[in-house]
């Protein structure tokens, strides 16, 4: 596990299934420099994102009424400091490609994802910052 | 030999030489005007010195009369025929010319009135005279025609010196012979208007080998352009003059049979026998001339009825061979034999990757090969959809460079598309033809036929190549074509309950690596393993109904049966596969079920197969945001479904199309998440087959840009009318 940095970090995850937000929020809760944000639709994640700016933002793609593409698409040039993990089940090869080369994501997880390589990913990305 | 031998000896020569040199040319000449016009003037001269030799040898004076008379009705066309050919052969197209030709013609058509219907005043008599046994005096018009013909001749000749002057190389010599082989027959021929005035000087009677001499000439001019494998034309020149001079005799015998013996018994009328005889030639020419062409098409040179025959085949059998490598093979082994052809190809649509095949082959070098859809030379036929035909020197220089270069590969003269639904589904290749002869107007003019007939023959037994893996399959492939389509968002919804399954496990190592259950109680720690193995399992159900849901549909179903169906419950099930699918790209899906609807009768996977083909191509006509509608409802003793969607629409001239197998505009839709969505062109075309076979019905209407609306109906399940009744 990283070294704790010193002040708090904020890190928001973005999914519309509740279990996966859960399983986060419990992992991340035994790291107290971490606060967790989450929403489970893309709009109020885009709300907490632009008042709280988290370090870190994790985003699922598909979900229903605003897609993670278009979030990140808001997202990224509002907060030039916050690094941006997707986790998506999609496995079309052109989406992944348009998320990492034209938008630009720090991190691109495909389901299922293995808890610990993610966390340790966030982490790494705090640490960067 | 006397000189009255020389005389006939060199008029049978000049006959059986010009028949050859007639049929080298039918055979042989590549330019068809020249070759027509030759013939023409050849059989004149045949035909003239045929009749010589009876003229001047029978014993009777009226048929020698009637020989006379038959010999100048042909010679009276060799000036005009010969200034015919030689505008022709010379490129005249000048208008002065071609009415110096007409009025060529209707001189000698009054000088054949004359001696066919008053021939006294063109041959006077016969008599014996010069040691013949009747031979002619001429009549008052005899010598104005004897001056027309040498007048027009030496026309002739000067238009041809002028041909030779402007011309060079290989035509100029060819010109030349030509030339010198006219002079040599022309000048002999006056061997045979010497007696006529009682003169024997020279030519006289030499002169008709000069006439001979001018076909060898003639051939040997025409040859020295091309080298003809000379042994095989001999061999069937000869076989093909013997039967064209068994039928001169046999006009000859029976005319002069009827002469003798019908005089014998009563006195006739020499003019009257004549007439008779003139008739019966006539009656008798076009069955000859029919049995000949026959006889010479089948045996000799195969060509021209051929093509009719090859049509009969085509039509009989090729139909009715179902697979479709046999019907190319059968095809180009036909067309093969029937046109002798060197080389030829059959290049057909692959249905399963919009690329094409060479199916058969021979002697090409292109055989097995293939070519993407995109291929600019098939492209190209697509565009065009017209026969390219290379011996038209003027279509072969318009053509762009690359085509021309592809049809070379396939040695290629003639390249027809073959067409279905104005769509290419394939390509037609004939080589040249062993003969180095071109392709008659009449085979020309057969092509779009037989190309018709071919696609047709190729068209079907593609289907049926499909057909016989049963319908079943058939429908079976159209289904999971539709269902592969849905393939990212199912696996989308395996991959979720995989995704909390191992974070399930993640979660139990992450706090065991961070010493969390350290401080934990046993009974904690269970409760803790226990929660986690419960939302694994709660997953793998998930996960499990996902599957299921998608192998009932994937499952191979059996043999269609009749059972009670519901409609509703049919329509849900279709849902259920593709409800996250909509979900995600905005559609809504807007349900008016009347309730309390009788069952239907049908056989419920079939059902569930046509809506989801039918719901799944509504997705696809959405391209943006948009509403799929259903609604169900009675009309008389069906229930009928419709399934509205407000997508793109189809045009008028593709909603006739949408229930053809193969017919698909999908290849180029491309849906919102950049994946390309490619149809087989089977899946309404399935859905119809299926709906007929259990008794229903479909039909659509459709609008562009407004959407389109399919209604199913089947029928009310008998048991549930008599409920109602």
């Amino acid at each position: 596990m990283p070294d704790s940095p010193e002040k708090m970090s904020k890190v928001l995850l973005i999914d519309d299934e509740e279990d996966v937000v859960e399983f986060f929020r419990q992992a991340f809760s035994h790291f107290r420099h971490v606060k967790f944000f989450s929403a489970v639709r893309a709009r109020q994640g885009i709300e907490i994102a632009t008042t709280e700016k988290p370090e870190v933002i994790m985003m699922d793609l598909r979900m229903p009424e605003m897609g993670g593409e278009d979030a990140l698409r808001q997202l990224k040039p509002q907060l030039p400091g916050t690094k941006f993990v997707v986790m998506t089940g999609w496995d079309a090869d052109q989406i992944k490609e348009r998320i990492i080369t034209e938008i630009g994501v720090d991190a691109y997880f495909e389901k299922p994802v293995d808890l610990e390589r993610v966390i340790t990913k966030v982490f790494e990305l705090i640490m960067v910052r | 030999m006397t000189t009255i031998d020389h005389f006939h000896l060199s008029a049978i020569l000049t006959s059986v030489l010009n028949v050859l040199l007639v049929l080298f040319v039918l055979r042989f000449a590549r330019n068809r005007g020249l070759r027509t016009r030759f013939v023409w003037y050849g059989c004149a001269i045949s035909w003239w010195a045929f009749f010589l030799l009876p003229f001047s040898r029978v014993d009777d004076p009226n048929l020698s009369y009637l020989f006379c008379q038959l010999l100048h009705g042909s010679s009276i066309f060799i000036p005009p025929l010969f200034i015919h050919f030689l505008f022709c052969y010379l490129h005249i197209n000048e208008k002065r010319e071609w009415s110096i030709l007409k009025i060529i013609y209707v001189i000698s058509g009054v000088f054949w009135f004359f001696d066919i219907l008053q021939p006294k005043y063109f041959i006077l008599s016969v008599t014996h005279k010069l040691g013949f046994p009747y031979f002619m005096n001429p009549g008052p018009l005899y010598l104005f025609w004897m001056l027309t013909f040498f007048g027009i001749i030496i026309y002739g000749h000067i238009i041809l010196l002028k041909g030779i002057i402007d011309s060079r190389g290989m035509i100029r010599n060819q010109r030349t012979l030509f030339f010198i082989g006219n002079a040599l027959g022309y000048f002999g021929g006056i061997g045979t208007f010497l007696p006529v005035y009682d003169k024997t000087c020279f030519p006289y009677p030499y002169g008709v080998y000069g006439v001979a001499l001018f076909s060898v000439v003639t051939a040997y001019a025409s040859m020295r352009f091309k080298f003809i494998d000379i042994e095989v034309i001999i061999k069937k020149t000869l076989v093909f003059a013997g039967v064209f001079g068994m039928m001169m005799s046999v006009v000859a015998g029976v005319t002069s049979l009827m002469q003798s013996y019908v005089s014998q018994f009563f006195k006739v009328d020499t003019r009257l026998s004549m007439s008779l005889s003139v008739a019966a030639a006539i009656l008798l020419y076009d069955p000859v001339r029919k049995f000949l062409v026959e006889v010479t098409d089948r045996y000799l040179f195969q060509k021209k009825d051929d093509i009719k025959v090859i049509l009969n085949q085509l039509a009989g059998n090729i139909i009715m061979i179902l697979d479709i490598s046999q019907v190319a093979d059968k095809i180009l082994a036909t067309l093969r034999e029937a046109l002798r052809l060197e080389s030829g190809a059959i290049i057909i649509k692959d249905e399963k990757d919009k690329g094409y095949e060479v199916l058969e082959s021979f002697n090409i070098a292109a055989a097995g090969g293939r070519y993407d859809g995109g291929d600019i030379f098939l492209k190209y036929l697509g565009e065009t959809k017209r026969i390219i035909n290379l011996e038209n020197a003027e279509e072969k220089n318009t053509l762009p460079a690359p085509i021309l270069g592809r049809l070379q590969d396939f040695r290629a003269v003639l390249c027809i598309p073959l067409l279905i639904h104005n769509e290419l589904i394939g390509v037609l290749t004939l080589g040249k033809k062993k003969s180095d002869e071109e392709y008659t107007s009449e085979e020309l003019d057969y092509l779009p036929t037989v190309a018709s007939q071919v696609s047709i023959a190729l068209s079907n037994a593609r289907l049926y190549e499909i057909l016989k893996k049963s319908q079943v399959d058939f429908a079976q492939q159209a289904k999971m074509a539709a269902i592969g389509t849905l393939s990212a968002g199912i696996s989308h919804e395996i991959k979720n309950p995989l995704n909390h399954m191992r974070l399930a496990v993640g979660m139990l190592r992450l706090n065991k690596r961070l010493g969390v259950y350290n401080n934990f109680t046993k009974d904690q720690f269970e409760g803790e393993v226990f929660n986690a193995v419960e939302r694994i399992d709660v997953n793998i159900t998930r996960a499990t109904e996902v599957i299921e849901r998608l192998s009932s549909f994937a499952k191979k179903p059996k043999e269609l049966k009749l059972e009670p169906v519901s409609l509703e419950k049919a329509l849900e099930k279709a849902f259920r596969l593709l409800d996250r699918e909509l979900e995600h790209y905005g559609i809504a899906v807007q349900k008016s079920y009347t309730a309390d609807l009788p069952l239907v009768s049908a056989d419920e996977h079939a059902v569930e197969d046509v809506f989801l083909n039918l719901l799944v191509n509504a997705r696809h006509a959405i391209k943006e945001k948009g509403t799929i509608t259903v609604g169900t409802c009675l009309r008389g003793h069906a229930v009928e479904v419709a399934i509205r969607d407000t997508g793109c629409g189809i045009s008028p001239e593709n909603l006739e199309k949408i229930f053809d197998p193969f017919f698909t505009t999908k290849d180029t839709t491309r849906n919102p998440d950049g994946e390309s969505v490619k149809g087989t062109g089977l899946g309404l075309f399935i859905v119809r087959e299926l709906i007929k076979k259990l008794g229903g019905r479909i039909d659509v209407e459709s609008e562009v840009g407004k959407g389109t609306c399919f209604r199913i109906t089947f029928p009310v399940l008998q048991e549930e009318l008599a409920k109602g009744a």
